[in-house]
């Protein structure tokens, strides 16, 4: 696939300016499949992992693995709000104190429990899922790396999935940006 | 022996639970439609998977997220059009729309407070009008009908929840341009079983 990148609007604003007029709804990620354009972050994973086989093979297990995700973005959000997007010094650190102390812990606690009802391996379906490799993503960008350590089936999970081969040399090789 | 009837669960009020109780009236699926009240909530919290509400409730699983619920309902009963790419497509759309839902839920609950209430709903507009406006060339560009693959989908019927939850919180301008929106939320409400709903269900006092 084509990994087409855009100077980060932080550091210089005119290759996003000149961009932005011309994507669905004025915001990136956006995805080129042959003739047809998506956007939406979630909506261009969820459709790619469907298309590879690492979606759900039913329903159910479809609904399990959006499930994750969605806790998982709800964190997420939070942590781009503290970390990227407000500007304020004082509400950036109530902001992250309160990523700290309680979003993160409360969604690792749950996830954790999540993961031991459904087996202990993985996320959903008994199998490496899109999900397993969200919450490998998320917990990777995490700026304190020892916070998994505390989630013993969680920590198991973010190991397997960053030990994978692809996963691994993807990492290794991908372009260093600051976002 | 017969399935189970299904149980969503959440406040009583549409929120994030709305589009699910949409599209299971579109489909005239007879389930539980739970409400309750803060109280309730605080002693049921421990024991949610995520300390949320809403939570769908069949065959003695819990399916949590709002989203992640309506598309699995949405799934279910036909509503994610015909092909991997319309599925898409409708995510992209709800997945828009949930964009300002968020910035407008603030605004809904600052509404017993006039002067409070403007101020928030200002802010909400600075995502809603250029949001609204992007969703009607969106529409245009597939066909001015539908959201996501040229037939009705639940990104229709969210698109309903959201607008309607825009004129609540007093921001119809954001929709000033956008007949082709204002036209097929009007066909969303026509449907006979989506009017059913709206005229049967619980009245809720902002």
């Amino acid at each position: 696939y084509e990994d087409h990148r855009l100077e980060s609007p932080f550091i210089n604003a005119e290759p996003w300016v000149a961009y932005k007029p011309s994507t669905p709804y004025g915001q990136l990620p956006v995805l080129k499949d042959g003739d047809v354009e998506i956007a939406q972050s979630m909506t261009i994973a969820r459709y790619v992992a469907n298309k590879f086989g690492l979606g759900g093979n039913n329903p159910l297990e479809s609904a399990q693995m959006d499930e994750v995700v969605d806790a998982l973005s709800d964190a997420t959000e939070k942590q781009y709000n503290a970390f990227l997007f407000e500007k304020d010094e004082t509400k950036k650190a109530a902001l992250q104190k309160a990523f700290n102390e309680e979003v993160l812990p409360n969604t690792f606690k749950n996830l954790e429990k999540r993961i031991e009802g459904r087996g202990g391996e993985y996320m959903a379906a008994g199998r490496l899922s899109w999900a397993d490799i969200m919450f490998y993503h998320f917990a990777a960008e995490l700026p304190d790396k020892e916070v998994i350590k505390g989630y013993a089936k969680l920590n198991a999970l973010f190991n397997k999935v960053a030990n994978l081969p692809k996963i691994k040399s993807w990492v290794e090789r991908r372009p260093d940006s600051a976002v | 022996m017969a399935p189970n009837k299904m149980t969503l669960t959440y406040f009583d009020g549409p929120g994030r639970a709305e589009i699910s109780r949409l599209i299971m009236a579109y489909a005239g699926v007879d389930f539980e439609d739970k409400r309750i009240d803060f109280a309730e909530f605080s002693r049921l919290k421990p024991s949610l998977p995520y300390g949320q509400l809403p939570t769908l409730e069949m065959d003695g699983k819990c399916l949590c997220q709002s989203t992640t619920i309506a598309r699995y309902l949405a799934n279910k009963y036909n509503l994610t059009g015909h092909c991997a790419m319309s599925a898409a497509q409708a995510d992209e759309v709800v997945d828009a729309l949930n964009d300002m839902q968020g910035k407008l839920f603030p605004v809904y609950l600052a509404l017993k407070d006039p002067a409070a209430a403007k101020e928030k709903l200002a802010e909400a507009l600075k995502v809603c009008t250029p949001g609204f406006a992007n969703l009607e060339k969106r529409l245009e560009a597939r066909g001015g009908q539908f959201l996501a693959g040229n037939t009705l989908t639940w990104a229709d019927l969210h698109l309903h929840v959201v607008t309607n939850l825009l004129v609540t919180c007093g921001g119809d301008a954001a929709l000033a341009g956008c007949f082709k929106i204002k036209d097929l939320n009007s066909r969303v409400a026509a449907l006979p079983n989506i009017k059913k709903w709206v005229e049967s269900r619980p009245v809720t006092k902002v």
